[in-house]
């Protein structure tokens, strides 16, 4: 348990900062202002409200999400070295291991309490319209919630070595690319120079394929699904999380390999 | 070299440059690409005893301690904490440490300091509470506990450092220029807490370049000069028992007492005088023969205000030994 008690100590620190330096409120207060907006858009268009509260809402709790991810994540421990704070935890008997992955367990309940306040706020919208949030919106929601997580640990990987901004940068790159994976595969299959063809598919293979978490309006489990339709399975759901957990637990892997051979001059 | 709780074995710390910039800087003056902050280091520190870790800015004070608290990797060498090689991490949780110019999560108030530092170290809520609350009561912050570190000043800010550094109730205890930022009375206060800390038992290492404090509560000193280790001992045998000089103040008794030729009066040359109104201030060189001098002073119509034997001040080994290394204090540090 002592390590547990280190890294949940190093979480809930992170945690405090995210809460207490006010970043998170402004990110939600933005996020929220896009809810009403789409209310305020559903309201003006033809007997399509719910459907436009639901896109909008859900397409702002994946991009709010995944800004906080990049960008808070990118920072998570540049700030820790640039200000020095990371010389009072690690002279503790602590491992480096355990600091990197308190912090991102702390990044990860930062986008717990983001994702439950935007969540909860979308109910309200839909409840103002006689509509509860159904098993697709929390099917939706989770896979949202999957996919900002892989994106945190991305996010985490990048800043064991780089620049707050440069971090988010990257991180933010590999999200494109990896939510147009199965683009860039088609992409592949159509050109005819060799080089390109094999580094489209080595893009294609090392990237996460983001595109398994925004798969409504497209195919998924052999058939079209979208959240105003049928959607996906409990099970693809399931899978596309523990996907992403793979990913994270190799991003986070490298990000500690990175980090412990670091000097903090 | 039997009861070392901190031992030193030809550490060697070098480092790549952090920055372009510093990179340019480097290559322009003809230095290597790496910093040499610390050099074939040896020496220990004592059971019990508090040793200080003298050296001028750049010295490579931080660079040692750093590598001792595992926060930079060892070039060659090895240092030993407690019986285990750094990094240490299970002599660690006997060791206390404030680091230098001390930077703590500002959005956090002094008890919440103490409690994530008792958490890092596994204590049970109950200590941690009971400790946090007498620490702080012991650096006088136990009215600012909940406020927020981001409104300390850099006195209380090291305070605040002292307390989260003595959460574990450390067997050793490692400071990094704590007396830096504080008043006089601040300084003072720092210093009886590192002489209470000796005399319950624990051991205490900590680095400065403020040399009055090393006189007034060292048993031993290490001294580093541009990454190298100088001298290394007790200040009685750092410091040379002998009379280097002596200072003599005298006063006019009447009018015509010419102060001014009062270096004159001593047979051996060297003397100097300074006269300010009716005082002159005489510095004997070592080897003058002074009963012989005052009876002269006396003879020339003047008072004898004060005399005072000097031996060799920790100023005078320090400036010596910066002097004999010649570096200028930053060491390899462009």
């Amino acid at each position: 348990m002592k390590p547990l008690g280190r890294i949940w100590a190093i979480a809930l620190n992170t945690f405090r900062e995210a809460i207490r330096q006010k970043t998170l409120y402004v990110v939600a207060a933005f996020a929220a202002g896009v809810k009403l907006l789409a209310v305020a858009l559903g309201e003006m268009s033809l007997h399509e409200e719910v459907r436009v509260v639901k896109d909008i809402s859900l397409g702002a709790l994946s991009i709010f999400g995944v800004a906080v991810a990049a960008f808070v994540g990118g920072a998570l421990l540049y700030k820790e070295i640039d200000k020095k704070t990371i010389f009072t935890v690690l002279s503790k008997p602590v491992h480096r291991h355990e600091f990197l992955l308190g912090k991102y367990v702390g990044l990860g309940l930062t986008l717990t309490t983001l994702f439950v306040a935007l969540v909860g706020l979308l109910a309200i919208a839909l409840s103002l319209r006689g509509v509860s949030l159904d098993a697709t919106l929390m099917k939706q929601v989770a896979l949202s919630y999957s996919e900002v997580l892989v994106v945190a640990a991305i996010a985490t990987f990048f800043s064991s070595f780089a620049s707050p901004f440069a971090a988010g940068l990257f991180t933010v790159a590999l999200f494109v690319v990896g939510r147009l994976v199965p683009d860039i595969v088609q992409v592949s299959k159509k050109v005819d120079n060799p080089l390109t063809h094999a580094a489209l598919r080595v893009v294609a293979r090392v990237a996460p394929n983001l595109h398994l978490y925004a798969v409504s309006g497209g195919q998924a489990d052999g058939k079209e699904v979208s959240i105003h339709a049928t959607f996906v399975s409990w099970s693809y759901v399931a899978q596309a999380a523990a996907y992403g957990l793979l990913w994270s637990a190799a991003a986070l892997l490298i990000g500690i390999v990175i980090f412990r051979r670091r000097d903090f001059v | 070299m039997s009861d070392g709780v901190i031992r030193f074995d030809k550490l060697t710390t070098h480092f790549r440059v952090k920055t372009i910039k510093e990179l340019f800087t480097r290559v322009r003056s003809g230095a290597g690409l790496k910093v040499r902050a610390v050099t074939d280091l040896s020496f220990e520190v004592r059971r019990g005893e508090i040793m200080g870790f003298l050296g001028p800015n750049g010295a490579g004070k931080s660079t040692t301690i750093r590598t001792l608290m595992g926060l930079i990797h060892a070039t060659s060498g090895s240092a030993t904490m407690l019986g285990e090689t750094v990094p240490a991490r299970h002599a660690r949780e006997r060791v206390g440490f404030l680091p230098e110019s001390p930077y703590f999560y500002d959005f956090l108030t002094a008890v919440e300091l103490c409690d994530l530092c008792g958490r890092l170290f596994n204590i049970d809520a109950a200590t941690r509470r009971k400790r946090a609350a007498d620490l702080l009561d012991r650096v006088g912050l136990a009215g600012a506990r909940t406020r927020r570190l981001r409104t300390y000043s850099k006195g209380m800010l090291q305070r605040a450092g002292l307390a989260q550094a003595l959460m574990n109730d450390p067997e050793v205890v490692i400071l990094d220029e704590p007396m830096s930022g504080l008043d006089p009375i601040g300084r003072k206060e720092v210093r009886d807490l590192i002489v209470s800390l000796r005399d319950a038992g624990k051991t205490v290492f900590f680095s400065t370049h403020i040399l009055s404090d090393l006189e007034l509560i060292c048993d031993r000193v290490a001294i580093i000069v541009g990454g190298k280790l100088r001298d290394v001992g007790p200040l009685s045998r750092l410091l040379s028992p002998k009379i280097t000089h002596t200072e003599v103040v005298l006063r006019a008794r009447s009018g015509d007492a010419r102060l001014a030729d009062a270096a004159g009066w001593c047979a051996t040359p060297g003397a100097r005088v300074r006269v300010v109104e009716d005082e002159a201030f005489v510095t004997l060189p070592e080897g003058a023969d002074v009963d012989a001098y005052l009876a002269a002073a006396l003879e020339q119509r003047t008072t004898i205000t004060s005399v005072t034997p000097r031996k060799q001040s920790l100023e005078e080994l320090f400036v010596r030994e910066v002097e004999q290394s010649g570096v200028a204090g930053a060491g390899d540090r462009a």
